[in-house]
């Protein structure tokens, strides 16, 4: 046992009041708000241009309407959509898709579309998309963990592409499934969720208006962490169930598993249904932080498109079917 | 000069907030980073031991109150980033989660226990309740601490637990060096000249 004298610790190691009230300084300054008018235009001389960026970057998207079916909510900076990204295939860190998105090779790219349908192919993704006039729509998107965004997306309804395959009458649910390609989304070298990521829709929920298969972002193609070059869209769902990077959608008679749902059946459902009132077992859904501001808000039922989507759900149990 | 050590983290955390490079999310980002650096000097602290005892440098073991004190200063960064930032002092919410979210109340016990600590690391307090007294209560509340402040942790995880591993990982091995060491030195005298003649 090494027994020390009392002598061997001097008191002045102590952790001193300077250091304390330094500390206190640090807490005020990241209230955001405050540091970005005090030090904007500090930052804006020494931060270099490639990390200010926040210009919207890739191909403008032609012939881009506007869609009633927006929120007038102001969108959020083009940099946070793509920097701040949950898109485990590209890394499960926020910042990893963005860093990891060169792997991503987006073209060529085809889809296969299958199941109870007349009339199923795998066409290139030009082919897919080449009858569907884009708009855009602004949507609310809240995630599973608690942050929010508001979201230009363009793109078309998802009801109008599966039109052109002509479900049968036996299709009751869409599956829709990711690239598996560990070397395009090295994320997949590793087991964290059983991959590819596959996601499902109920037939109705599939062909109801606000679902949208997303092309592009602030009116250009769609960036690689967002799930370049065809992701889902369903804006009333917690965002895992908005899959990226599409290359299957199969209609099925039954109910199609769903990543995270396998991953963790208690914490994550089928529906997945943004609702203030069904609590994440771990963590409370009843309030949630946008993305840019400094306070919580109060979580929406269906994330503010009840009024749109909750007759799909009338006489369910959602504290069950959550 | 290690307690300007220990405060570069946290200049570099300000640093990075005032000029944005938090990232969008930077009020997750100020809790991720000052819980970080309170769990991995927790991790150090107990290291400091086996150190001490493989480089036979006694001093290294004054190290272990100021980079303690510093686990616990970054903790109450961590939990005063959660009660003024990201619930803005809503007592109510607070009182909830601490009541309905184990993270939370893990979060809170582990705190309790290093602030025990903190209040009890004076030389005075030292000297009142005796070194060996002092030495016992430390040593049984850093171990717990430790436990629920990984638990804290992985109950925030969705899915991904490798960066969790990565401090488990360390934390099991010096927890192992401390036991064997611990063993080494609690053997019978003869054996200790032994190994003295090597």
């Amino acid at each position: 046992m090494l027994i020390r004298k009392p002598s061997d610790i001097d008191p002045s190691e102590i952790t001193d009041e300077q250091d304390y009230l330094n500390r206190r300084a640090f807490i005020r300054s990241t209230a955001r708000t405050a540091a970005t008018v005090a030090l904007g235009a500090a930052a804006s001389t020494l931060v270099p241009d490639t990390v200010q960026a926040g210009e919207p970057t890739g191909r403008v998207l032609p012939d881009v309407r506007k869609s009633p079916l927006s929120t007038d909510e102001e969108p959020n900076d083009f940099d946070d959509i793509t920097g701040y990204a949950n898109f485990y295939e590209l890394g499960s860190r926020k910042k990893d898709p963005a860093r990891n998105a060169h792997h991503l090779i987006t073209d060529p790219w085809s889809v296969a579309i299958e199941g109870e349908v007349a009339k199923p192919g795998v066409l290139a993704v030009e082919d897919l998309l080449k009858p569907h006039p884009l708009e855009e729509r602004i949507y609310r998107m809240r995630c599973v963990e608690a942050w929010s965004m508001v979201i230009p997306w363009v793109g078309f309804p998802l009801a109008d592409l599966l039109k052109r395959f002509e479900p049968t009458a036996d299709a009751r649910f869409v599956a829709f499934e990711t690239l598996h390609d560990p070397k395009m989304l090295p994320g997949q070298s590793r087991p964290v969720l059983k991959w590819p990521y596959v996601e499902g829709l109920r037939m109705d929920e599939a062909m109801h208006p606000l679902t949208l298969m997303a092309v592009g972002l602030y009116g250009r193609v769609l960036p690689k962490p967002n799930g370049a070059p065809l992701r889902l869209v369903v804006p009333w769902k917690y965002g895992f169930k908005s899959i990226k990077s599409i290359v299957r959608i199969r209609l099925t008679r039954t109910q199609p598993p769903t990543s995270w749902s396998r991953s963790s059946p208690g914490e994550y459902g089928f529906y997945a249904n943004v609702n203030p009132e069904v609590d994440h077992p771990r963590w409370s859904q009843s309030s949630e932080r946008r993305i840019g501001t400094f306070f919580k808000r109060k979580t929406e039922m269906f994330n503010g498109y009840g009024d749109q989507v909750a007759a799909l759900y009338a006489g369910m149990n959602l504290k069950r079917h959550f | 000069m290690v307690q300007i050590a220990l405060t570069l983290p946290v200049v570099a955390i300000i640093v990075a907030a005032v000029l944005g490079w938090l990232g969008a999310n930077p009020i997750e980002a100020v809790i991720h980073e000052t819980g970080q650096w309170a769990l991995w000097l927790l991790v150090v602290t107990i290291a400091l031991t086996p150190l001490a005892w493989i480089t036979r440098w006694k001093g290294v073991l004054a190290l272990r109150r100021v980079v303690g004190l510093a686990a616990f200063w970054y903790a109450l960064l961590h939990l005063s980033a959660y009660v003024g930032l990201d619930q803005f002092f809503d007592l109510d919410a607070i009182a909830t989660d601490i009541v309905k979210r184990p993270y939370i109340t893990g979060g809170m016990l582990a705190f309790s226990l290093l602030l025990v600590m903190a209040l009890t690391s004076s030389a005075r307090f030292r000297r009142w309740t005796g070194i060996r007294n002092w030495k016992r209560l430390h040593q049984r509340l850093i171990h717990p601490a430790l436990v629920i402040a990984m638990v804290h942790y992985g109950l925030r995880i969705k899915a991904d637990f490798t960066d969790w591993r990565v401090v488990a990982t360390t934390l099991g091995s010096v927890w192992l060096l401390r036991l064997g060491i611990h063993y080494f030195q609690n053997r019978p005298t003869r054996d200790r000249a032994d190994h003295g003649s090597h």
